[in-house]
């Protein structure tokens, strides 16, 4: 049985992972001609393989609905054959999201402030102390941060990470 | 360029502590609350100058402008209003030396900091023991100078500095609508004669001593544009006209394990 659609790639990112569905062949049966179509689609799953699930099914849901009106004269049957397919295309992104995302869970966090946000404290813990080309440097999580004198305050700021 | 105007509650507010005896304010507030009931005996009050306050305050911000060498020690408590709407004091406490024209040391200490200024007249440096980091910036080569290159570049207030400016007098009178002689006071073991100025905005008191050299042993200074009228009371002690500083006294040497940070300008 002919798939009409072939959502494949999904990227994933560290806190959020980009599913990208390539549908290379639509049919406009209304306007009674065949053209080829590439359409993308983009659904951003956040940390979370749920979420990569939804939007898997979401598109699945879409290519669905796309595949009836290019097959009008197609059986009941066949169209629950291609259902069926599509259902099993959709557990396989969702697997495969889950995958991308355990994998982007073992990634250290990503800085939490911005270069050059000023901080009266540094985190309770986790901090480390170091000096790059004499410059001192509290690394805590994946931020680097400075001591500064703000006025008489001493105070923290974030800067990019020392070479 | 404009002319520097005190910078009085926040200043002082980096600085000293001690308790305000509650006498000498209820005596401040009792002067600087106008009576409802007489208002316009109360606006001739406020409007009064009383020539001997301003020859006391004269003498005395004259007598230290002319020192060439001092130290002193301060403490100070100042106000502040918690969410609750309750008002609470917060001390500290600090010294002061200063070798006209060109050198200064500085200490404030309290629950939370503890900082050292040295100014050797050539480079200011802030070192903060308890972190033990310090920031060292290149400064003008007068005290003056220093001072309004530190507030105005750097956002520091140095403890106490509004009064050891040169022209300190006409800065402390500048809009100046009442000066007021509360009478004896008792500051320490020091007796004083009790000054009361008022201008928009602020409130100050100063105490001279009435024998000897006509040193200051308190400054109050009260904000009085908002209803809380916060205070800041410094209370100076251990005057010394004639101290023998070491010469490396302004210079500052990191100590082992000092860290060098920079200002954030």
């Amino acid at each position: 049985m002919k798939t009409h659609v072939r959502p494949v790639l999904v990227i994933a990112g560290f806190a959020a992972a980009v599913v990208a569905l390539l549908i290379p062949e639509v049919v406009d049966a209304q306007a009674g001609r065949m053209h080829r179509a590439t359409r993308r689609r983009t659904a951003v799953v956040v940390s979370s393989a749920t979420h990569a699930r939804d939007a898997a099914a979401v598109s699945a849901t879409t290519a669905s609905q796309q595949s009836t009106a290019a097959q009008q004269s197609a059986t009941a049957a066949q169209q629950a054959e291609t259902a069926q397919q599509q259902s099993e295309t959709a557990e396989q992104q969702a697997a495969t999201a889950e995958e991308q995302a355990a994998a982007a869970a073992a990634l250290p966090p990503a800085p939490a402030l911005p270069v050059g946000t000023v901080v009266p404290t540094l985190p309770a813990t986790g901090c480390v102390s170091m000096s790059v080309a004499n410059v001192a440097y509290n690394h805590c999580g994946n931020d680097y941060y400075r001591a500064v004198f703000q006025g008489n305050d001493l105070v923290y700021v974030t800067t990019a990470p020392p070479e | 360029m404009d002319r520097p105007r005190l910078k009085l509650a926040s200043a002082l507010g980096t600085l000293g502590v001690l308790a305000l005896t509650v006498t000498v304010f209820a005596g401040c507030q009792a002067q600087t609350q106008v009576p409802a009931v007489e208002p316009e005996a109360a606006q001739t009050q406020v409007q009064t100058l009383d020539p001997e306050a301003v020859q006391i305050l004269q003498r005395s911000m004259d007598y230290l402008g002319s020192l060439q060498q001092f130290t002193m020690q301060a403490r100070n408590m100042h106000e502040d209003i918690l969410d609750s709407g309750n008002k609470v004091n917060f001390g500290a406490a600090g010294s002061l030396t200063v070798s006209r024209p060109d050198k200064l040391r500085a200490e404030r200490h309290g629950a939370q900091f503890q900082q050292t200024f040295y100014y050797d007249g050539a480079t200011l440096t802030l070192h903060n023991s308890p972190a033990n980091v310090y920031a060292s910036d290149p400064a003008p080569g007068t005290l003056p100078e220093m001072f309004d290159f530190a507030s105005d570049t750097l956002g520091l207030f140095i403890p106490l500095t509004d009064l050891f400016r040169p022209d300190v007098f006409p800065l402390l009178m500048e809009d100046v609508t009442m000066a007021v002689v509360i009478g004896k006071d008792l500051v320490g073991d020091v007796t004083c004669d009790h000054l009361l100025f008022s201008r928009p905005g602020v409130d100050f008191q100063i105490c001279v001593a009435d024998s000897g050299p006509p040193l200051p042993v308190m400054y109050v200074v009260t904000d009085t544009s908002t209803p809380a009228l916060l205070s800041v009371v410094t209370i100076m002690s251990d005057w010394d006209i004639a101290p023998t500083v070491p010469a490396d006294w302004f210079t500052f040497v990191p100590p082992a394990g000092a860290t060098e940070i920079p200002f954030l300008k």
